[in-house]
C-alpha cells in the first residue's frame, strides 16, 4: 500500500490517485494526523514500529507501507489573535508526521530535510552552492530597504524590474510609479527584493531523472535537463520545481520549489508527472526488495 | 568583524555582547527589535556572487569584511504599532523580514552561528532522536500515541515511570505522566502525545562550539529543570568520555550547526541518553554559573581564530 501524505497538491493529488488506480496500486491519503487517524509509534535505540488506522482503513503497520508520496506540510493556522492550543496541537501533529515519514523504511518521495518541512521558505541563496555546482545561475537581485539603491539597480537593468517576494515563487513586474509607491510602503516593514524580470517564466518539474517543462524550451534543453536533474539529486530530493527566466542567452533561476505546485502545467502534463512519480516509487520499491533479498 | 544579530531584550544576546566587550573583540549589533527602521541594508547578487552593506547607528559594514555572524532570532515581534491587523498578515511580514536577513546569512562565506537552514531540526524532537540512532548515545523507550489503551499498556510496562513532553518547537516542558491525566492528554481526536520511559540519572547540558565541548551537570529535584525556580538548580562543570564528546561534535555537524546545546542524561551504569539538540541554545545561563568559556570559544570561531 502507498500513502499520499500531507496537504494535497491541488493540481496533482486527484490525478495521482486515479493513475495509481489504473496500475492497480492501492493508495491512501492522509492529510495530517488528525481526529480521523489513530496513531501509535514506539521506538528506542534499536527498534521502531508504528501502527495506524484511519477512516475506512483497518489497523495497519508501517511494514505494510511500500511507498509514500509526500505532498505539502500541513498548514498551521495563524489567524487567531494569540497562539492557541489548537496551533500547539497542529505543531505537535506536524512534528510527529515529519519524524514518522522520515524514518519509514520504504521509498519516500520526497524525504524532506527539516528546513524544507518546517521553515516558511528556504532562502534562494541557500541553494547557491548547489546551483553553482550544477553550472546553473540564480537570478541577479538586490535586497534593500533603501529606495535610492533599489531604483538605481532597476535603472541599470536591460529588462523590466520585478518584485520577488522572498516568501513566494511568483515575481511581479514593476512598471509604474504606483508599483514603486506600493513597494516603498513595504520597504518600511521589510527590505524588498528586486530582480530583472523578463517573462515568460519557464517552469521545470524534475521527477527523478526526468524533466517536464510547462512550455517548449528553445535551445539547449537537454543540457538544462541534465543540470536540473543534478541539482535535484544534490539536494537529496526526487521531486522539485524550478522557475527560470531568460537572462540574455542563458536562463536564470528565480525560484526553487521543494514543494512543487504544478499550477503552471496543463492537465496532460500533470498526468505525465503523476506517471513519472508512480514509476519512480515503483522502481525504488523494486530496488529495495532486490537489496533485501540479496541480504537474505 | 563579528556581527551580532539579536534582540537587546534577550538575555543571551546581551550576555554575549558583554562577553565580547570583556574579550575586547570587535563586533556590531544589529538589534532586531528596531530592525529594519534604524538600519540600512543593501545586498546584491550578481552572477551567483553576493555582496553588500549593512549600516546601523554610527556604523557601516561591508558583508565581505565580516569574519562571523551570531544570530539569535527567537521571538518574532508581532506587536509593533502600525503593523497589519490580522495575525496572519503580521506573521507573513515577519517571515518576509526574517527571510531577508536569512538570505544574506546563507550567502556569506564566513562562519554563521547558526546557519538559517540548520535551525529547524528541533522542530521535531523525535526526528532528532532517530536521526542520531546508531551512534553511542541511547534513545529512551518512546511511544507517540493518541490511543488511550496503548498509552496505558506503555505506562504499565514501564511500571509507571513515564514522562510526557512536547515533540515540536513550542515546548511546554517535560512532566510526569499518570493514569489520572490520561483522559486530558490522550484520546482519539487529540494530537499524538509523546511518552517516554523515565531515565534515571543526572542531566547534562553539553554545548558544542564547532569542535569544542563544554559539559555541565545539572542537579534539580524537579522533572524539568528548565521549568524549575533557577535557585533550586545547581550546575557544575564536568567532563564526559571522549567518545561521547566526539559523538556530540558529530551530531552538531550532522545537523549543520556551529553551536549546539545537547541535552543528555547520564545513568548510574554509565550510559548516556540523548533528548534533544537545541539549535538556538541559551548558553548564558550555564556560562554565568560555571565560568565555562563558551562565549570565548564562539568569539574565536567567529573572528576566524
Amino acid at each position: 500500500m502507498w500513502i499520499l501524505l500531507g496537504e494535497p497538491i491541488t493540481a496533482l493529488a486527484e490525478i495521482f490517485q486515479s493513475e495509481c488506480k489504473k496500475v492497480g496500486q492501492h493508495v491512501f491519503g492522509i492529510a495530517e494526523f488528525d481526529e480521523n487517524v489513530e496513531f501509535n509509534w514506539e521506538f528506542d535505540s534499536v527498534d521502531s514500529c508504528s501502527m495506524l488506522s484511519a477512516r475506512e482503513l483497518s489497523r495497519f503497520s508501517d511494514r505494510e507501507i511500500t511507498g509514500v508520496f509526500v505532498q505539502n506540510p500541513p498548514r498551521l493556522d495563524a489567524d487567531s489573535a494569540v497562539e492557541s492550543h489548537h496551533e500547539y496541537s497542529q505543531a505537535e501533529r506536524n512534528a510527529a508526521m515529519f519524524a514518522w515519514f522520515w524514518n519509514l523504511r520504504c521509498p519516500v518521495v520526497n524525504r524532506y530535510p527539516a528546513a524544507f518541512w518546517f521553515s516558511p521558505r528556504v532562502p534562494l541563496s541557500s541553494w547557491q552552492q548547489l546551483v553553482i555546482k550544477c553550472d546553473l545561475r540564480i537570478t541577479d537581485a538586490i535586497l534593500s530597504n533603501i529606495e535610492r539603491d533599489l531604483r538605481s539597480f532597476a535603472a541599470k537593468l536591460s529588462v523590466n524590474p520585478g518584485y520577488l517576494p522572498l516568501c513566494g515563487p511568483d515575481a511581479y513586474r514593476i512598471s509604474t510609479e504606483e508599483h514603486w509607491h506600493g513597494l516603498n510602503k513595504m520597504r518600511a516593514i521589510c527590505p524588498i527584493s528586486v530582480i530583472p524580470f523578463d517573462p515568460p517564466v519557464y517552469i521545470a518539474c524534475v521527477v527523478g531523472d526526468r524533466v517536464f517543462w510547462n512550455q517548449p524550451l528553445s535551445g539547449a534543453r537537454a543540457e538544462y535537463d541534465d543540470r536540473l536533474v543534478h541539482l535535484t539529486r544534490l539536494s537529496g530530493l526526487d521531486f522539485l520545481e524550478v522557475r527560470l527566466c531568460r537572462h540574455g542567452d542563458d536562463f536564470a533561476i528565480h525560484a526553487i520549489e521543494p514543494f512543487p505546485r504544478l499550477d503552471g502545467f496543463s492537465r496532460d502534463s500533470c498526468h505525465l508527472i503523476a506517471d513519472a512519480l508512480i514509476a519512480l516509487l515503483q522502481s525504488r520499491g523494486s530496488a529495495k526488495t532486490a537489496r533485501e533479498s540479496r541480504q537474505i | 568583524m563579528i556581527l551580532v544579530c539579536g534582540r537587546t531584550a534577550d538575555p543571551v544576546t546581551r550576555f554575549f555582547c558583554t562577553r565580547l566587550d570583556q574579550l575586547r573583540t570587535d563586533y556590531r549589533l544589529l538589534d532586531l527589535s528596531s530592525y529594519p527602521s534604524t538600519y540600512h541594508v543593501t545586498y546584491y547578487r550578481e552572477r551567483n556572487r553576493g555582496f553588500g552593506t549593512i549600516s546601523g547607528p554610527g556604523w557601516s559594514l561591508l558583508t565581505g569584511d565580516l569574519t562571523g555572524v551570531f544570530v539569535r532570532n527567537l521571538e518574532p515581534d508581532n506587536s509593533a504599532s502600525g503593523s497589519p491587523e490580522t495575525r496572519a498578515q503580521r506573521v507573513a511580514l515577519e517571515a518576509e523580514k526574517d527571510l531577508g536577513l536569512d538570505s544574506i546569512w546563507a550567502a556569506l562565506d564566513c562562519p554563521v552561528a547558526n546557519p538559517p537552514t540548520s535551525l529547524w531540526s528541533n522542530h521535531s524532537k523525535p526526528y532528532q532522536t532517530l536521526f542520531i540512532r546508531g551512534g553511542r548515545l541511547q534513545i529512551p523507550k518512546t511511544l507517540i500515541t493518541n490511543d488511550e489503551a496503548e498509552a496505558k499498556r506503555f505506562y504499565e510496562a514501564a511500571k509507571g515511570r513515564v514522562i510526557y513532553k512536547s515533540m515540536g518547537a513550542r515546548s511546554r516542558g517535560t512532566h510526569r505522566f499518570s493514569l489520572n491525566k490520561m483522559s486530558d492528554l490522550v484520546s482519539a481526536g487529540k494530537a499524538p502525545l509523546q511518552l517516554q520511559e523515565e531515565v534515571t540519572g543526572v542531566d547534562i547540558r553539553l554545548h558544542v562550539v564547532r569542535d569544542q565541548v563544554f559539559a555541565t551537570k545539572v542537579y534539580c529535584e524537579d522533572t524539568d529543570y528548565r521549568l524549575a525556580d533557577p535557585k533550586s538548580v545547581r550546575l557544575e562543570a564536568t567532563t564526559v568520555p571522549s567518545s561521547i564528546a566526539n559523538e556530540c561534535i558529530r551530531i552538531t555537524k550532522k545537523f549543520g550547526l556551529l553551536l549546539s546545546g545537547i541535552d543528555l542524561r547520564e545513568t548510574p551504569d554509565g550510559r548516556y541518553f540523548f533528548f534533544e539538540a537545541n539549535t538556538v541554545p541559551g548558553f548564558a545561563f550555564y556560562e554565568e554559573r560555571t565560568g565555562q568559556q563558551i562565549s570565548a570559544a564562539l568569539s574565536d570561531v567567529l573572528t576566524g581564530r
